[in-house]
């Protein structure tokens, strides 16, 4: 277990090196000098060399990226160029909002999908399973933006019953005001997620349906219903931790556009603006910081799997598939 | 799937084994397309797909004969509502919405179809590779691959793309480096099952060199999985690409996907919403049908999965 | 060890269920409570507004929620908008002249060398200091140290520019040469609290001052809260120009496009700005509901031809003139803007709002047969030209396309690349050795603010100061003559001149001069008292019933 344990903080740090040295070389590689932004018509030549080395862009791409990286441990993630002011309480003051609608869309499709994936699994190939079935797919592959936009347009537009954007009425701090700002970006962002959910634990039922076990009960008496929810479901549960850090990432990049679409106020639109001005080192903090979150989901889920399955507690099995 | 094994084998420890090497790539070619075609013909869902994605192929390459010109402009035409003339209405521009739907479908297909060939291609060389080639290279190369796998793609592709300089080109190219990942997994998968089979050891044995056995064995028979994975890929390069376009970060005008069409149409969408519908449309029945293709055929080439 | 799997297996399904039950049950209490709430809600704001009457409330939205709202960083239009209510300039350059604020004069003297500037009496911080010269020399400071060399402010050409403060009150600016643009420099300038930080620059970017409620400010407003996606600004009652009658300013962040209007329609802001004829004449329609405000930009857009760019290079004055002569910018208008409300032909590359501009001056005139004819014969047609325009402007997209195809009626193949402001900017301003600067052909802009006297943007442009736009020496020539010429009658003149003649150097097609319009709910008045654009600096004028 220990070992395992330190086999997945190795690669976990490596991950993240590579991430930090990927984020780094983008805006290294990146057309236009950011010296350009410190440096003005008026400066002498002198001038300009001061701010060049003062700036450290005098140094090779490794020298540079060496010092960025010893700075970004210590916590120092540099200094945004439009305000001028420390990169990372901005980006940590912004962290709770999009958790928020993270960590809630994320509930929101596991919770719909574990009922929807037994129910569909069990009633295998029925009109109630070619119903979730075809949802899926179109959960798949709707352009979250659009579906994002058709809400708006029906619920705000239309209806007039939700906000169209934004996270909070002014003057309004109670739950119930987030909660409403909230269900429209937070259906967007987990449909994609549910619909990869709902299929894998469709798969997994009708697996396990067929297993001895549920035979052997069956030949018992026991009820449908209760061979699912204590059998079935746990052992569908198992295989979904694995599945919840692999689909992390689907929930940052998303939550990165559905941010700007409806005007959440996370670190995606903030990177978003960050973006559009060449904010270079609030880019970078947003890059590792995704990264960060992803790599660390995995890592939990890895542990949590091989907690909950002894065969990797032994050492064995090839990860990561 | 252990009888199919079992098949393939006796058949193959009682040939010659020179006539082997001639014969059984085709073999397996042979299965895979006659799996395929069962499957499509079989399979309702997927035959309404492919229809679908017919359809919408053919008018696509058939766009030029629209009797409209999808750039040219007319000012007495601004957004006109569905009629008989225009059946999908026109743009703020007056030009014919349902020439443009088709000249955007041109573009879409070409971006989704370019950048799963790049994938795929990429994807297999390296998987392959990867798998055959084993030890330490296969174990650098997968912590690689994992770490693309890790990537806040999206993300990335919005920020590489902000640096290029935006186009066709710039969006395959970002698209696919993105997306190898995956198949490469699954093509290093199969490879390594696939290298200790004994049709590969003997023709090893017969001192075929690694690139022989790669492009003549072992490609052929990972084919299945590829052209799983490379419909999924059609799929999800279509869906980023719109994502990317709508953030304007797609193909410059007047060319224009059903993704940047989607941005266009955004700030007339409270008042002619259809200018959002149609593109959204036919990114979702495209992408869907692709979705489903992939899913029909994984069944149809992996017979593990429960139908 | 199995019993120990099986117990935790439970243990999560229990917390999952558990997770799942009250998730459920929870959201869709919410959610039902949710939509009654807002039936209820939408009555009751439109209840308590008309009941408190004194208490009005300006809600305007923003594109993205600033990290700070330190005055100095004025990094876009949507920050310069948000920090007006707290933080006022010395000045605001308007069609009507200077507008004061804080400063109460500038008195300029007759070399055009000394700007002696007096801060207005009355002006306070809203902690009680008043607001003086130790401010802005201490802003001034701030802008060298963070910029890490002389600013706009300190140095002109590379010179110094002294200053000497003369009482509390009373700066005066000596500039090493005559700098007509520095009246407009000092209209950008918005002092920051000195005693907030010990009068040292170096504190500012640590202190998060400017992120924090209790900030001074010396505008019309306090910062009252500070939330996650919006602002809310409460009326000062020391406010030194008097007492805004709307006591609370709200800015909030609003998705993009069609979600402003959206919130615009359903009330949850107070204006929002048309840019499209469709939608100004939706709300003409319904002017029993909504006011319209028409605001002159005092903005030239143009299309600039790059000498340096890799095909225009090789063009002649000819092939110049055909693309000018093939250009109709009335089906231009009418396409990108679509009414002459938003914008109208322009004649010169001097605006009305200017006081030199000549109305007389006889501008392009579409000619498509003699355009066809100088194409051919100058070898324009068969090319292919790069165009750049900056995606961030509205309407820029939609007159590229336009451009296009008005072009490809001659023979010319343009190929647009769009660009965001960060790409854009570097690219059409390059300087002659950058390697940017052959990378396109031609492509648009625009110069705002072009007001009253000022004539710093088409000076610049002109004599090819900020960047190489073609124009001749002969041209520039005139121009510097007549910057120095005292008389008012010669100088206009002159200025005819310089205008017919940089028409006729076929180097910048003017495009439009374009309109400001907002439109507001009913209740909502005085939007369009202060000529500036971003939109409002003087609070006071606003007026929510």
């Amino acid at each position: 277990m220990w070992k395992y344990f330190c086999k997945k903080t190795i690669q976990l740090v490596i991950v993240m090196i590579l991430i930090s040295f990927f984020s780094f070389a983008i805006i290294y590689f990146a057309p236009g000098d950011i010296s350009m932004m410190y440096i003005s018509q008026e400066m002498t030549e002198e001038q300009k060399a001061n701010v060049m080395a003062e700036l450290g862009l005098d140094k090779s791409m490794l020298e540079q990226y060496a010092a960025w990286a010893v700075r970004a441990l210590h916590g120092d993630l540099g200094v945004s160029l439009s305000n001028k002011a420390s990169v990372l309480p901005q980006i940590v003051k912004r962290l709770p909002s999009t958790m928020l609608l993270m960590g809630c869309s994320f509930l929101l499709s596991l919770i719909l999908a574990i009922p929807l994936g037994l129910w569909s699994g069990y009633h295998k190939n029925t009109w109630i399973d070619n119903l979730i079935s075809s949802v899926t797919y179109m959960g798949m592959s709707i352009p979250s933006f659009w579906f994002g936009m058709l809400l708006i347009i029906l619920f705000s537009g239309i209806l007039h019953i939700l906000p169209s954007s934004g996270m909070h009425t002014v003057g309004d701090n109670s739950i119930l005001d987030t909660a409403k700002h909230m269900i429209m970006p937070c259906i967007t962002l987990s449909i994609g997620n549910l619909a990869v959910y709902i299929r894998y634990i469709r798969a997994n039922t009708i697996g396990q349906l067929s297993e001895e076990y549920v035979l052997t009960a069956e030949a018992k008496g026991t009820s449908k219903v209760k061979i699912l929810k204590n059998h079935v479901l746990k052992n569908t549960l198992l295989p979904i931790i694995t599945l919840v850090g692999m689909n992390l990432a689907s929930l940052v990049c998303g939550s990165f556009i559905i941010e700007s679409v409806f005007g959440w106020p996370g670190i995606g639109s903030f990177a978003m603006e960050a973006i559009g001005k060449r904010d270079y080192p609030i880019i970078m903090a947003y890059v590792m910081m995704s990264g960060l979150i992803l790599v660390i989901g995995n890592f939990i889920a890895d542990i949590l799997y091989a907690i909950a399955d002894p065969r990797i507690k032994r050492g064995g099995a090839d990860s990561g598939t | 799937m252990e009888r199919e094994m079992t098949v393939v084998i006796t058949e193959e420890s009682f040939q010659p084994l020179e006539r082997k090497q001639k014969e059984l790539p085709p073999a397996v070619m042979h299965s895979v397309w006659h799996d395929i075609r069962r499957e499509l013909l079989s399979n309702k869902v997927a035959l309404v797909s492919l229809i679908l994605l017919l359809i919408i192929m053919i008018g696509a390459l058939l766009a030029p004969l629209s009797p409209y010109d999808p750039y040219a402009l007319d000012s007495s035409q601004k957004l006109q509502g569905i009629s008989a003339a225009h059946w999908f209405g026109t743009d703020e521009f007056g030009r014919d919405y349902f020439t443009r739907v088709l000249y955007g479908g041109r573009v879409s297909l070409t971006v989704g179809f370019l950048s799963m060939l790049v994938t795929v291609t990429l994807g297999t060389a390296i998987g392959v590779f990867s798998g055959y080639a084993g030890g330490r290279v296969d174990a650098l190369l997968m912590r690689f691959t994992d770490i693309f796998l890790a990537l806040p793609s999206m993300l990335l592709m919005v920020i590489l793309n902000t640096f290029l300089q935006p186009g066709l080109f710039t969006l395959v190219a970002v698209l696919s480096l993105f997306s190898w990942a995956s198949v490469a997994r699954i093509t290093r998968a199969e490879t390594m099952s696939l290298k200790e089979r004994d049709f590969v050891t003997a023709t090893k044995n017969l001192g075929a060199s690694g690139l022989l056995i790669a492009v003549k064995h072992i490609i052929p028979n990972t084919l299945g999985p590829v052209i799983v994975a490379a419909s999924l890929s059609v799929a999800n390069a279509i869906l980023m690409e719109s994502s990317l376009s709508y953030l304007g970060l797609g193909v410059q005008i007047p060319l224009a996907s059903w993704g940047s069409m989607l941005q266009g149409a955004q700030s007339h969408i409270l008042d002619h919403p259809l200018l959002a519908v149609f593109p959204g449309l036919m990114i979702l029945i495209t992408v869907l049908s692709f979705n489903l293709l992939g899913d029909v055929l994984r069944n149809a080439l992996e017979p593990k999965i429960v139908k | 060890m199995k019993k120990k799997l099986v117990s935790l297996m439970l243990a999560s399904m229990l917390a999952v269920s558990m997770f799942a039950g009250c998730g459920n049950s929870g959201k869709k209490e919410t959610e039902a409570a949710g939509t009654t709430a807002a039936a209820g809600e939408t009555e009751a704001s439109q209840g308590t507004e008309e009941a408190d009457g004194g208490e009005s409330t300006f809600t305007a939205a923003l594109s993205y929620m600033p990290s700070s709202l330190q005055p100095s960083a004025q990094s876009s239009d949507d920050l310069v908008f948000a920090i007006r209510p707290i933080y006022e300039p010395l000045f605001a350059e308007t069609a009507d002249g200077l507008e004061y604020y804080l400063a109460d004069s500038l008195e300029i003297s007759e070399d055009g060398l000394t700007y002696t500037l007096h801060i207005n009496d009355k002006a306070t911080w809203s902690d009680g200091e008043p607001v003086c010269v130790d401010d802005v020399l201490f802003t001034i400071d701030y802008g060298v140290l963070s910029y890490g060399g002389p600013t706009s402010f300190t140095a002109i050409n590379g010179a110094e520019v002294t200053f000497n403060k003369k009482d509390d009150k009373t700066l005066e600016i000596v500039l090493p040469q005559v700098y007509d643009n520095y009246t407009r420099t000092l209209a950008q300038f918005y002092p920051m609290p000195s005693h907030a930080f010990d009068n040292d620059p170096s504190k500012i970017n640590d202190s998060g001052y400017f992120t924090k409620t209790d900030m001074a400010t010396n505008g019309a407003y306090t910062v009252a809260e500070i939330n996650e996606d919006s602002i809310v600004y409460t009326a000062r009652d020391d406010y030194y120009r008097g007492t805004p009658s709307v006591k609370k300013v709200i800015m909030k962040t609003i998705g993009a496009g069609s979600t402003r209007q959206l919130a615009f329609e359903n009330g949850e802001i107070d204006y929002m700005r048309i840019t499209t004829a469709e939608d100004l004449e939706k709300y003409e329609a319904q002017s029993d509901k909504y006011n319209l405000y028409t605001v002159s930009e005092a903005r030239l857009n143009y299309i600039q031809l790059n000498p340096n760019g890799s095909v225009m290079s090789t063009l002649s004055e000819d092939a110049r003139k055909a693309i000018f002569l093939a250009l109709n910018d009335e089906e231009i208008i009418n396409f990108a803007y679509g009414s002459d409300k938003l914008a109208t032909v322009p004649n010169s590359l001097l605006t009305p709002d200017q006081s030199l501009y000549n109305k007389d001056c006889a501008g392009y005139s579409y000619n498509l047969e003699e355009a066809k004819k100088l194409a051919d014969s100058s070898g324009l047609t068969g090319t292919t030209l790069t165009y750049i325009y900056n995606a961030d402007r509205s309407n820029m997209e939609a007159v590229a396309t336009v451009v296009q195809q008005q072009l490809s009626a001659i023979g010319v193949n343009v190929k647009i690349e769009s660009c965001d402001s960060a790409t854009f900017f570097p690219r059409f301003f390059a300087g002659k050795d950058s390697d940017q600067v052959s990378t396109w052909d031609l492509g648009t802009n625009g110069w705002d603010s072009q007001r009253g006297s000022n004539c710093g943007q088409s000076y610049s442009y002109f004599t090819n100061r900020l960047c190489d736009c073609g124009f001749s020496d002969e041209l520039s020539g005139m121009v510097v003559t007549a910057m120095s010429t005292p008389d008012a009658a010669e100088r206009q003149a002159l200025w005819n001149d310089i205008q017919d003649k940089a028409l006729a150097e076929y180097w910048e097609y003017p495009l439009t001069y374009t309109n400001y319009i907002m439109v507001s709910q009913k209740n909502v008045t005085g939007l369009d008292s202060s000529t500036v654009i971003p939109e409002f600096i003087d609070y006071l004028a606003i007026h929510v019933d």
